[in-house]
């Protein structure tokens, strides 16, 4: 890719800006810069504070200090639409088009061209075909959006960005979801871009395009800046090196109480889901913590509702306790013994409209209810108190709207309430997102209780620590399969470095077959 | 406390009771502009009047908590209560009561099914069934009215047990026991549960499609009950009963502060909403309002008690 056309005029200038939340300080002090014409790579670690640093740069959050200059003015943005309009656009990872309108419909939605009072799709035609021809797009603009590929609707995101005349845009892991050949036409595309003197902001997680397209690579860790490299002065084992640190985290000597000589509790053999879950076989033993871990969109979230039943895998074998089992909905996988602690406790997890104590019984209302169905609220009450007890719940009583509770407390309670149906496998996907450090380590701890006391479980993160910290052994996914299997004590590097090596050996093979 | 606490405070607390004092306040305000309106025979008619509706009403809660919507409860009054007529003529009426209540049973579940299974938004699935049913009713009645004349049956609409009417008697054991179901048992709880949030709920092993439909059947058999009273109460019934009444119910539970979402309600303060709906229409026509300002003053009840709930839901 050409680097030729970059200016030294810095269209985008971000200094010294901190965001923190209630217990995590995610952005401290980062500085960073976005020339005209330039590709500039943003990476770091889930948790680094990319997406934060994004968001307050474009208004959807308010820093709390610092400066941001656009165009070398001061500026500060009370919300994306105000950023859009000034000309920095964000192309999210998620889609964000109107599935029914058509190309033209949705690029020029909001900024409808008018001719006394009417819309006119005269100059609407006009401006989409010299959209076109200025930057090589080949659209039909009456298509309607569902009919197009995910590549395609990329590019109509861009289109709108540029009818808005964009000067900056920030891509999120624009080819998460792209072929090869898809990906090389987005490259394309952003090569175009950059030669009229469009900058972007490039969010990845694969280091291959990084090295690629981009001019600059700025490094994010732990919501600091750690440096601002040219991407041609550099290369991948520094920038790996760079994103993990040179961090060692003391790994508190646990006694593992994995007991290896006994037949497994769950064995998974070659499930699949589609477009997620290609093909992943392990076994987790009694007693035993199994960390599961890899990149956003590596499928471990599909994989864990797979094996729930929450969403049927395509094929595959799953064998619990020596049974084969058909796990098509939750009911048979509780009935299994099997739990889910799911990724998104609000939408997922809990009834938030309920008292506490609901929610605990819920699973187990059976433990609950007399023949025809009368519910024993006593029983209910001495159960939910035990528990929250038993996982040191911080609430006024159990009769509290689970609503009002803190992310920490919620989790306990979606704990609380799959503990009672005493499962054999207990999976956690993202137990301890969003949520403070005290409870984070009181979660590591019921994890390690679980293990004493002979339980199995399943412990999903996308953050390496935490899984080194409470696991017993650790499978690295990436593109759907297993990468790597890890000994407890292994370095966070060296897994990290099989995560984010997935997506580019599976490229590679593509190439070759 | 903190000023924000004690404002939510006072919200949840306006929230929950806010019907029964709205009731009490506007019942206050009606007694002192019409001395009538506080006499036992009216207070007792306001009740008589709310019967049908209320016992509607009952199964409407049911639904609406789950997160469903039963617009076809009109339609089904005026086929419960023609059968209830018409079944008379070959059987016995207790075991046409009976039938009835199986008929309104099984069209709920069909109601249900077709919301659970087939996905059709809950609204447009019974407004589907409504025009259906209502058709049923004309084939099944020629389009003329019915009439019956059986002693027996018409207690159910007509009889007094001691000075209370048994429609009100009747009422009130069913709205007991339609709270005692939502509070007390497992139905009652996963119905909360679905409509509070059916993904959650079916991720924590509850068969939610099956559950769905068990609040249409409530629905169904609650609207069958209704017919059967409307039936007995007048002896007759033309193929037009009911229209309009499942507007009644739905108005009667969303007063009372059923969630229009789903997930929350209570049959008592439905019951409350329906008495209120009565009372409205009865102070109207003590104080000799017309007909046509009482439809835009009952409008605005419910923008009213529907309004306080949303707008203090989005605000958080």
């Amino acid at each position: 890719m050409n680097r030729d056309n970059v200016g030294s005029r810095r269209i985008l200038e971000v200094k010294e800006i901190s965001k923190s939340f209630p217990g995590v300080q995610a952005l401290d002090r980062v500085d960073m810069d976005v020339r005209e014409g330039e590709v500039h790579a943003l990476l770091g670690e889930n948790g680094s504070g990319k997406s934060t640093l994004t968001k307050c740069i474009v208004g959807a959050y308010q820093k709390d200090s610092g400066t941001i200059l656009y165009d070398g003015k001061e500026t500060s943005f009370s919300s994306p639409t105000e950023s859009f309009r000034k000309g920095i656009s964000v192309i999210y990872q998620e889609r964000s088009l109107i599935p029914k309108f058509t190309v033209e419909q949705n690029i020029f939605l909001g900024d409808e061209m008018q001719v006394s009072g009417l819309l006119s799709e005269k100059n609407m035609r006009k401006r989409f075909h010299s959209l076109c021809e200025s930057y090589g797009f080949d659209l039909s603009p009456d298509e309607k959006i569902f009919r197009l590929g995910v590549a395609q609707q990329k590019v109509v995101e861009i289109m709108k960005a540029l009818s808005r005349n964009s000067r900056v845009v920030i891509m999120d892991e624009p080819t998460a979801s792209l072929s090869k050949e898809e990906s090389d036409h987005l490259f394309k595309i952003i090569s175009q871009l950059k030669s009229k003197g469009i900058s972007i902001l490039y969010i990845t997680h694969i280091l291959e395009e990084v090295f690629r397209i981009t001019d600059r690579i700025t490094v994010l860790r732990d919501g600091r800046k750690v440096s601002t490299l040219n991407t041609a002065e550099t290369d991948r084992e520094e920038i790996v090196n760079l994103m993990v640190g040179e961090v060692f985290h003391d790994i508190e000597d646990i006694s593992s109480s994995a007991n290896y000589d006994l037949p497994p509790v769950i064995s998974v053999k070659n499930v699949q889901k589609l477009p997620r879950v290609r093909d992943i076989s392990f076994e987790v033993y009694p007693g035993e913590v199994l960390g599961i871990t890899g990149l956003t969109g590596s499928g471990k979230t599909e994989l864990a509702r797979a094996i729930f039943g929450a969403e049927k895998a395509d094929s595959g074998e799953i064998t619990v306790e020596g049974k084969r089992v058909n796990l098509s909905s939750p009911v048979d996988a509780i009935n299994a013994g099997i739990a889910l602690i799911p990724e998104d406790r609000k939408s997922d997890g809990l009834i938030m409209l309920f008292e506490v104590f609901k929610n605990i019984t819920l699973p187990a209302m059976g433990d609950f209810t007399v023949t025809p169905g009368l519910i024993l609220t006593k029983r209910e009450y001495v159960k939910a108190n035990e528990y929250r007890e038993r996982l040191n719940i911080r609430l006024a009583s159990i009769h509290q709207q689970t609503k009002f509770l803190s992310g920490g407390n919620q989790q306990k309670v979606v704990i609380a309430k799959w503990l009672l149906t005493s499962p054999k496998l207990l999976i956690m996907d993202e137990a301890t997102q969003g949520i403070d450090v005290k409870a984070k380590s009181e979660i590591y701890s019921i994890v390690r209780e679980l293990a004493e006391n002979g339980f199995s479980v399943i412990f999903i993160s996308s953050e390496v620590p935490e899984v080194q910290r409470v696991s017993d052994r650790i499978l690295v996914i990436a593109d759907g399969e297993v990468m790597g299997e890890f000994k407890r004590g292994a370095r966070q590097g060296e897994i990290l470095k099989k995560a984010l090596s997935g997506k580019q050996e599976h490229l590679d093979n593509q190439v070759v077959s | 406390m903190s000023g924000p606490a004690v404002k939510s405070r006072l919200a949840s607390f306006l929230g929950k009771y806010k019907i029964i004092i709205a009731f009490f306040v506007l019942a206050l305000v009606i007694s002192l502009m019409t001395p009538n309106f506080l006499s036992w025979r009216n207070i007792i008619n306001i009740f008589r009047q709310s019967s049908i509706i209320g016992i509607m009403a009952i199964g409407s809660t049911f639904v609406i908590i789950g997160g469903g919507f039963d617009i076809s409860v009109g339609s089904l009054l005026a086929l419960s209560a023609a059968m209830a007529v018409g079944l008379q003529s070959s059987m016995h009426w207790f075991l046409a009561v009976i039938v009835v209540l199986l008929v309104g049973a099984a069209f709920g579940a069909v109601n249900g099914f077709l919301s659970s299974k087939i996905h059709i938004p809950p609204i447009i699935a019974t407004l589907g069934t409504m025009t259906i049913i209502r058709g049923i009713v004309y084939m099944y009645t020629g389009g003329y009215p019915l009439y019956v004349d059986s002693e027996g049956f018409a207690f159910i609409g007509n009889g007094y047990i001691g000075p209370i009417p048994f429609p009100i008697i009747l009422l009130l054991i069913l709205v007991a026991l339609g709270q005692f179901i939502l509070v007390k048992t497992k139905f009652g709880r996963y119905s909360c549960a679905i409509g509070g949030n059916k993904e959650a709920a079916r991720l924590s092993g509850i068969k939610v499609d099956f559950y769905m439909t068990l609040t249409f059947v409530a629905g169904g058999v609650m609207a069958a009950m209704s017919g059967i009273v409307y039936a007995s109460r007048l002896l007759s019934v033309t193929p037009l009963a009911g229209q309009g009444y499942e507007l009644d119910a739905i108005a009667s539970a969303v007063i009372g502060g059923t969630s229009v979402s789903g997930g929350e309600g209570s049959v008592v303060r439905t019951l409350i909403g329906a008495l209120l709906l009565t009372m409205i229409t009865n102070a109207f026509n003590l104080i000799g309002i017309d007909l046509y300002v009482q439809y835009v003053f009952k409008g605005l009840v419910i923008l009213a008690a529907v309004g306080f709930d949303s707008f203090y839901k989005a605000r958080g």
